[in-house]
């Protein structure tokens, strides 16, 4: 599975979303992202990709396109 | 005008500051507070008493609302703005508000035919016993209840005006509510933002007000973990409040620590809305030692455990009791039971189980009530098996943390169900967990077994 399939699993685990709504959009305006779905997907990119995230990385984490700057950063990141 | 109201103490400096508003980074006085507040009271003004719908946001909108429908002397339940359209018109029919508050919105709408109802003269707050599913059982509560229990908390966490407190929670929530009453009856001063606590802004406005308190559930305490509090830069904060189901004891020795590194205290607290907000508190300098406690009911209250109508005695185990001055007036389920008077004689059966230690101290053990507490706040289990009832018949248990839903051959349309349900409450999915069983069992008078579905 390439990274962005499986950010996108986590994504969808980690803000209980729908399995077919698009997550690459997604960011924390959404309605469902509140504290426990952030906290939620931030355990879910962590076990997926095998990381730890900063607390900086923690508050940092706003949105799809946040959490592929992180997990590069991260050098968790693969491009397909 | 009746003296009711949060603002009234001449004792403190007008020109004192109030609330900050993160929202937009200015601070209210309370002679400012007080002028928005009268000059939104005089909008409510009816001939007669009047119950009041407000959806609040954290803003000094929704705050000053709120106030005013108690200085006018209405009657007011503080509802969730984003509880669901259907849950929130079924409230609305059942309960006919004269008036209804959106804050945000800027709202205001007054009822076709207003003053209906018969308002009992005492009531003032009405809080819902499970506010994300919109329970139309709300806990009646009188000026004296919030007042008492505002001061009893104001002597166990030994406020002053030189407090300054960060709200953590929904104010539309019993818990948000005692925080402002409590700040504003000491002479303190609170912060409020619509900012979530995971993000930046909520940190840059404990900062920029300079608060030196916080309080929040268990949950808002793993947050603090996660967020690592020595890289947020709050260094004024050091009094740490815990609300709002158990904490557990490893992040209390660690919050603890915390505390005290910092000159400041953890105080861990027990209570519900029967009894307005709080019951209980643990002593900071009995931690770490005590950690598992909820401590000595508040200065004015008893505590006690009862079992098969008796007092129990040191580490019998039994239902926690409690009497004191904030215990509610009654319950509402319709607009009928506004007229009613108090109901309970100032005595409250908690549905908690535990037991006291030799020292007085109390713990809590389990839960007889069918309520879950899902990531600090309560949720009606027999509302939950009703709102799935469309998708299987179902029985909800509580599982410490967890909601779990017991159903024969469950499938797919259960799962997209809870699913569903999961986002229309606006709680997380990950607190619902469903489990297969050969049959929901029953009692000899049909009712469900739900003792052998927890053992």
């Amino acid at each position: 599975m390439s990274s962005a399939q499986r950010l996108e699993g986590a994504f969808r685990q980690g803000l209980a979303l729908p399995p077919k709504c698009d997550v690459t959009n997604a960011d924390n305006s959404l309605r469902q992202w509140d504290s426990v779905a952030h906290l939620q997907l931030v355990v879910a990119i962590e076990d997926e990709f095998g990381v730890r995230l900063s607390p900086a990385d923690v508050i940092e984490l706003k949105s799809y396109s946040a959490a592929i700057e992180i997990l590069q950063r991260l050098g968790a990141w693969r491009d397909a | 005008m009746p003296d009711l109201g949060f603002l009234n103490d001449a004792g403190f400096d007008p020109a004192s500051p109030a609330v900050f508003d993160g929202n937009n980074g200015r601070w209210l006085t309370r002679a400012e507070l007080m002028r928005c507040v009268t000059a939104f009271a005089e909008r409510l003004e009816l001939p007669r008493k009047a119950l009041i719908f407000l959806f609040a946001s954290n803003d000094v909108e929704s705050l000053v609302a709120y106030l005013a429908a108690l200085q006018a002397g209405h009657a007011v339940a503080v509802l969730n703005p984003e509880l669901d359209a259907a849950l929130a018109a079924k409230l609305i029919a059942l309960f006919q508000p004269d008036f209804i508050v959106r804050s945000g919105a800027g709202e205001l709408v007054r009822a076709a035919e207003p003053h209906r109802h018969d308002i009992h003269p005492d009531l003032s707050l009405l809080i819902s016993t499970s506010g994300s599913t919109g329970s139309p059982k709300l806990v009646r509560l009188s000026w004296r209840n919030l007042e008492s229990n505002a001061r009893q908390i104001i002597e166990a966490l030994h406020h002053t005006a030189r407090d300054r407190t960060m709200i953590t929670a929904p104010i539309f929530n019993g818990y948000g509510q005692s925080v402002i009453h409590t700040m504003l009856l000491a002479g303190g001063s609170f912060a409020l933002t619509h900012a979530r606590v995971v993000s930046r802004e909520f940190w840059d406005t404990a900062r920029k007000a300079e608060c030196n308190v916080i309080g929040g559930t268990p949950f808002f305490y793993q947050t603090l973990e996660r967020l690592d509090l020595d890289s947020l830069d709050v260094p004024r904060l050091g009094k740490f409040v815990q609300i709002g189901g158990r904490m557990p004891p490893d992040l209390a020795e660690k919050f603890h620590a915390i505390a005290r590194a910092r000159g400041g205290e953890l105080h861990l607290m027990y209570g519900q809305a029967e009894a307005t907000a709080r019951i209980s508190g643990l002593p900071p300098e009995l931690l770490p030692e005590a950690c598992r406690s909820v401590g000595f009911a508040l200065p004015g209250g008893r505590l006690w455990i009862e079992n098969d109508g008796r007092e129990c005695a040191p580490m019998g185990e039994g239902e926690l009791v409690y009497e004191g001055p904030n215990v509610m007036m009654g319950y509402a389920t319709c607009a009928d039971d506004l007229a009613k008077g108090d109901e309970t004689g100032g005595r409250v059966a908690t549905g908690d189980l535990g037991y006291r230690d030799e020292r007085g101290l109390f713990y809590i053990t389990g839960r007889r009530s069918r309520f879950v507490k899902l990531f600090g706040w309560r949720v009606s289990l027999d509302e939950v098996e009703q709102l799935l009832s469309h998708a299987a018949p179902v029985a909800a248990v509580n599982d410490g943390e967890r909601l779990l839903i017991y159903a024969e051959r469950p499938g797919a349309t259960l799962a997209e169900a809870v699913d569903n349900l999961a986002r229309k409450l606006n709680l997380h999915r990950s607190g619902f967990e469903i489990r297969a069983v050969d049959a929901i069992p029953r009692l000899a008078n049909s009712k469900v077994d739900y003792q052998s579905l927890t053992r």
